[in-house]
């Protein structure tokens, strides 16, 4: 009886979540995070570089979307694909041509960060050429956004489902991949102990290479349906950087699942939390959503710098010495 | 064609003074400073702010600031474009109210900047350059949100004078270039520039030699916050006007940084010679924009961000130690040793 009843409510929440349209901007928006800075948790992870252009890979994905759409009229879900192979290969031209050859070179962390945020302006001057052009043609491509081309199935629009699946496949597929994989192992052998790894045969500048690849594929993926449901402009990887970089700083920065909780704090704090406190303190506050994010750097880095993962694995560890 | 020389000069003397507390920061003590934008941007924001509200309040004028901006700086103007004393009080109040409020900053971000590693340091500081521009993006009291506000001239009598206003400030511009290379080069010149360099190479090292890094860090981080801070100021009374917008990152974070490494880590010749280089390329791309802009169907701006993007990286890659190297660091000449050895023997 009393389960029947928690099952009810439970369900009917969920409905009640998935109805309402704030709800649906916050898990929209979650899910996106959660893509996005798993990439750049990977690559902080394997290659120790925290990757500024990370945002930037997003926008590209944007514009491929808005390519698929406007300019060759496809199905939009054929730009998840695309854009993951464009994002992924101009990731790996990146670490080919600037990290490795920086590496290679013995520079250290600051330098390898410059020349990111070099890569980054980079792509945001190409996007706005590409924008540029797109404009010419006579396509909408500053502040666009494409919820009209997203499919409906019963009443709920295509991106909160697919964005939702595509989250908790590629969750099950890391696991798997990481855990279980013999490549998964290789990789965490080259995270834990590089010159290790390489005495046993693991071929480390393939895992680097590897990790670029991944995860500019996944931001650039996140990005192509980022227009689908919000506004997208040349400068939404600026805006997002925050919020990306904070949900893998909450997530502990080396743990890709504690990314993902973080992401989700991060995306329903910065959507939720701040439409509730409007609702209270008046509606100016809308406008600083985006300080949420980084006020949440700040006390990861000064209170609890090892974040969540941190705070969960410690506890794990400590209750199974005892 | 003067006039273009006119403004390369006030243009690159700004960005010489960021890039030479960029270079205090980085190239003599390794702190990465990745959130340069924060401290230029507080100068400027205390400009913005401030100095048609010191002169509103002193003459009671019945205007508001922000809502009637235009019609408040008019008559601000024409007030200061008369009395030059108040001018050149209002001035110098404005340029130590904004070094004081970036040495300050810079002593608040130091308590974070000595327990965090190189990484999460450059995270927060980048980060941080965009909560204040979001912040005064949006918050109308502080710098007129979206719109800006024009600020009012303090040299608005040297029109009187028959002087041209970028003329002057050029020479002014310049001047308060040179005054920050004499400082620099005297700091990184003298014992604490040694310890510096050391701190960069071996903090252990330092520590074992009795050096309170901690302290020397904080110390550095205030010097270059005020005067980057000083930076910002200054531009914002060359431009006239404040708007958040300009002061992201690219502009003030990325530019210096490049120039920084182009001209060369701990030199400080280097670094001013970086800054003119940049704006020189940047100049010559505007200069001939209109040429190109009817061959290629695109502003030309983005083609300078690409361009500039592949020099930083082919020189970060290729040519790391920049077009000056660092150089050793001057001691006392031999003579002078031998003057005090000899001096000393006595004894």
């Amino acid at each position: 009886m009393i389960y029947q009843i928690v099952v009810i409510v439970i369900l009917k929440s969920i409905i009640y979540m998935v109805i309402e349209q704030i709800y649906k901007d916050a898990i929209v928006y979650s899910n996106l995070l959660a893509l996005a800075s798993i990439g750049l948790t990977l690559t902080y992870t394997v290659t120790k570089v925290p990757n500024f252009a990370h945002a930037s890979f997003l926008t590209i994905g944007c514009y491929v979307t808005l390519t698929i759409v406007s300019l060759f009229k496809l199905n939009v879900y054929l730009s998840i694909p695309i854009s993951f192979l464009i994002g992924s290969i101009i990731g790996a031209i990146v670490y080919i041509f600037v990290i490795k050859q920086l590496m290679k070179r013995g520079a250290d962390i600051v330098r390898i960060m410059i020349a990111t945020l070099a890569i980054d302006i980079i792509i945001f001057g190409a996007i706005n050429i590409y924008a540029d052009v797109l404009d010419k043609i006579g396509i909408f491509s500053r502040n666009f956004i494409l919820r009209d081309f997203d499919i409906k199935f019963n009443n709920i629009e295509g991106v909160l489902i697919i964005s939702s699946l595509l989250i908790i496949s590629l969750a099950i597929f890391l696991y798997l991949f990481l855990y279980k994989s013999k490549y998964g192992i290789a990789i965490r052998a080259a995270i834990e102990n590089p010159s290790l790894a390489k005495v046993m045969g693991v071929n480390v500048e393939n895992v680097y290479l590897f990790s670029w690849f991944f995860s500019a594929g996944l931001a650039s993926m996140a990005g192509s349906l980022f227009p689908l449901w919000f506004a997208a402009f040349p400068d939404t990887g600026v805006t997002l950087l925050p919020p990306i970089f904070a949900s893998s700083i909450l997530g502990g920065f080396t743990s890709i699942f504690g990314t993902m909780i973080g992401a989700y704090i991060i995306g329903m704090g910065e959507s939720l939390l701040v439409y509730y406190l409007s609702l209270i303190v008046g509606y100016w506050i809308l406008a600083y959503k985006q300080m949420f994010s980084i006020l949440m750097i700040f006390i990861t880095l000064l209170l609890f710098p090892k974040g969540i993962s941190g705070i969960i694995f410690e506890r794990v560890i400590r209750k199974w010495s005892r | 064609m003067v006039e273009i020389i006119v403004d390369v000069i006030s243009l690159a003397a700004i960005f010489a003074i960021v890039t030479l507390s960029l270079n205090l920061e980085y190239g003599y003590t390794g702190i990465p400073n990745f959130g340069k934008v924060f401290f230029v941007s507080a100068g400027a924001y205390v400009v913005g702010a401030l100095t048609g509200r010191i002169v509103i309040w002193i003459y009671n004028l019945n205007v508001d600031f922000i809502k009637e901006n235009s019609l408040s700086v008019t008559i601000i103007n024409n007030v200061l474009s008369k009395d030059i004393f108040l001018s050149l009080a209002l001035f110098f109040i404005v340029l130590i109210i904004s070094i004081i409020v970036g040495a300050f900053l810079g002593f608040l971000l130091s308590f974070p900047a000595i327990r965090l590693k190189e990484e999460y340091l450059a995270i927060s500081l980048l980060i941080l350059g965009e909560a204040l521009r979001i912040f005064a993006y949006n918050y109308e009291p502080l710098v007129g949100g979206t719109l800006g506000v024009s600020v009012p001239d303090p040299f608005a009598w040297i029109s009187m004078l028959n002087i041209n206003r970028f003329y002057f400030y050029a020479i002014l511009l310049g001047l308060f270039a040179l005054a920050t290379f004499i400082i620099i080069n005297r700091i990184t010149n003298s014992p604490l520039g040694r310890v510096l360099r050391l701190i960069r190479e071996n903090p252990i090292v330092a520590e074992a030699y009795g050096k309170d890094v901690v302290k020397y860090r904080m110390k550095v981080l205030m010097i270059s916050s005020a005067i980057a801070s000083m930076a910002g100021c200054l531009y914002a009374l060359y431009t006239a006007n404040v708007i958040a917008t300009t002061y992201n990152r690219y502009d003030w974070t990325f530019w210096p940084w490049l120039m920084l490494i182009i001209g060369g880590l701990g030199n400080n010749l280097g670094a001013f010679l970086g800054a003119f280089v940049v704006i020189i390329i940047r100049k010559i791309v505007i200069m001939y924009k209109y040429a190109f802009e009817e061959i290629f169907p695109f502003r030309i701006e983005w083609l300078e961000y690409i361009l500039l993007g592949i020099i930083f990286i082919l020189i970060l890659i290729y040519k790391p130690q920049g077009i000056l190297k660092e150089k050793p660091v001057k001691t006392l000449d031999r003579k002078r040793i031998e003057e005090i050895r000899k001096s000393s023997s006595k004894l």
